[in-house]
Formats: C-alpha cells, structure tokens, sequence
C-alpha cells in the first residue's frame, strides 16, 4: 500500500499572496490518521519553510461523531488567531475526548475565547465555513483523510502514507519553480 | 385545536459562572403528541431541538436521558432551574430554564392531550397512506 496520486484541477493561484506554495490538508479533526500526519507536515515545513503555507481545509468524516463539533470550533479558535495550534493539540489529544464539551475545555485550555467557542457550538455560526471546505474537497476528489492537494496534485494518505512525503516534497520544488 | 407554545427565556451555561439569555418558543400539537419542540432563538437564527414529552415532565423530578438529550432539575440557593444538556454531531449545549415556566408549559399540554392518550392523536391510517403511497410513486 501507498499514498494515492492523482492530477486534479485544484483553483488556481496555488500559491499565497506571498508567494508560498499552499499546502491543502484535508482533515479531519477526530481522525487517527490525521493526527499521525501532523508529523509529515512537520516535515514539510522543516523543511521548506515560510516558502510553503499549510492550509487546514475541514472534511469531518461521518464515522466520527463529534468531527464535525471538532471542527467548528476550530474555525471559532481560528478567528481568535489560535486555529492552528488548536488543531494540533485537538489532534494531540484524540483519545482523551469525549464530547463537545472537551473541545470547548481545549480552546480556553489555549487561552482562547472559549465562551465564544461555546456559543459557536450552540448556534452553528461556523457550520457553514466547515460544510463549504467538505464541499470544495468533494469537489476535488477527496474521499478520505488526510488528503493533501498541492500545486494540482492530490495525495491521498488516507488508506496509507506511504511514499507521501515524497510525492509532497517533489511537488511543493516544482511549485516554486513555477510559481 | 390551537397548539400550545409558550415563549421563555433559558441560559446558556458557558465555562465557570457565565451563562448568556437565549430567548426559545417551546410548542407542542397534538399531530406529534410525544414531542415538544424547542426553538432557540440565536444571533444565527433559530436552532431547533425536539425533547419526547414525558422526558422533559420526569426531568423536573429527577434527571432523566442519555445520549443526545440529558434533563436534570438543579438548584443555585432558592433559584430552581431546569437543566438541559444538548449533544449531537453537529451541535452541544447545556441549557438552563425556569423550572416553573416549563412546568406551566408542560401542564397545558396535558390539557390538550392527557398523559396516556397520545395514542388517540396519532392518526396510523393516514400516516400508512402517506408512506404507500410515497412507495408506490415513480422515483424521478
């Protein structure tokens, strides 16, 4: 087993305003796999640093339950600055969540807003951006998580990560050779 | 016969103490005789809860539900409140209403279908016509 490979027709500029390479990474928030690629992307930016820019797109699997409340509360921890640290440490933590009510716990753990986070949860006012990511990565082909789509190339690590790391590293060169 | 609703506001429990109003309808007809609906009226627009009725009644006793929907009374000194702990994929709240407020929504209700007859309400010809008839119909 490897990671699968294939061109898509990503929306182009695939690069930042800065010019950095945008590294989309499907994930969702309660998924095993996710957590384990938190590493390969650690990689990546050792790696290439400011010169790539990671983008979390949400893509809450239905087999977990509480991914989709995961993921709406990172979008409120976002807003306030945090989402990215919150995603790390939400993933960090997977086995000690229990419900909703801990990933409001993570947000003021993180010194973030966590009473917005609360009524985020209450009142859906995120639901949208994270149901509009889902969609643009259905779009894309995404089936599973992760997924990561750099430069037009979708790499799927869902089922294995193998050979990931590599196709992303090749592919994120020739990004900032032509972009 | 007019359905029963009953406007109130609740609080939304956050972390520590803090808590914001949340203005909500609670209704009730007699075409779903089991359910009060709750709609929580927010910045975002109303988002709607469906409690069984005999749920919400014993939760003014005594706690009562798992999964989705948990209901407890509980007191803060001589303020009794009602609790209501929401969960779902897609949502979560812990919710405190006037116990009182409830209690008087919930004695209408079993003004207009007494505990017990619910049954009667539920009109099965009509609900088996509707499922046949949506077999029998050619899927587009």
């Amino acid at each position: 087993m490897a990671a699968s490979l294939r061109e898509v027709d990503a929306p182009r500029p695939r690069t930042s305003d800065d010019g950095a390479v945008v590294v989309d990474w499907w994930c969702d928030l309660a998924c095993r796999d996710c957590a384990e690629s938190l590493e390969l992307l650690d990689e990546l930016k050792d790696r290439f640093g400011d010169a790539i820019e990671v983008r979390l797109r949400h893509f809450p699997l239905t087999n977990h339950v509480w991914a989709v409340a995961a993921a709406q509360c990172q979008v409120a921890v976002a807003a306030q600055g945090r989402g990215e640290a919150y995603a790390a440490h939400a993933l960090a933590t997977i086995d000690t969540i229990e419900g909703p009510a801990d990933y409001v716990d993570l947000a003021e753990f993180l010194g973030a807003d966590s009473d917005e986070v609360a009524v985020a949860l209450f009142d859906g006012r995120h639901a949208d951006e994270v149901r509009a990511d889902a969609d643009a990565g259905r779009a894309l082909g995404v089936v599973g998580t992760p997924t990561f789509v750099v430069d037009g190339l979708l790499v799927d690590a869902s089922s294995s990560s193998a050979g990931a790391l590599d196709a992303l590293v090749a592919r994120v060169e020739r990004g900032r050779r032509s972009g | 016969m007019l359905p029963v609703s009953a406007r109130m506001e609740l609080r939304l429990v956050l972390g520590g103490d803090r808590a914001i109003a949340v203005p909500a309808t609670l209704s009730y007809t007699r075409e779903a005789p089991y359910a009060v609906t709750a709609a929580f009226h927010t910045a975002e627009g109303d988002v709607t809860w469906v409690f069984g009725r005999d749920l919400l009644c014993q939760g003014l006793e005594a706690p009562v539900g798992d999964g989705d929907v948990a209901v407890w009374p509980s007191a803060h000194g001589d303020q009794e409140a009602l609790c209501l702990s929401l969960s779902s994929p897609t949502g979560s709240a812990l919710l405190e209403a006037d116990i009182a407020a409830v209690e008087a929504f919930l004695d209408l209700t079993y003004v207009l279908v007494p505990a017990g007859t619910e049954g009667n309400h539920l009109d099965i010809d009509a609900e088996l016509d509707l499922i046949l008839r949506d077999e029998d119909s050619p899927h587009s």
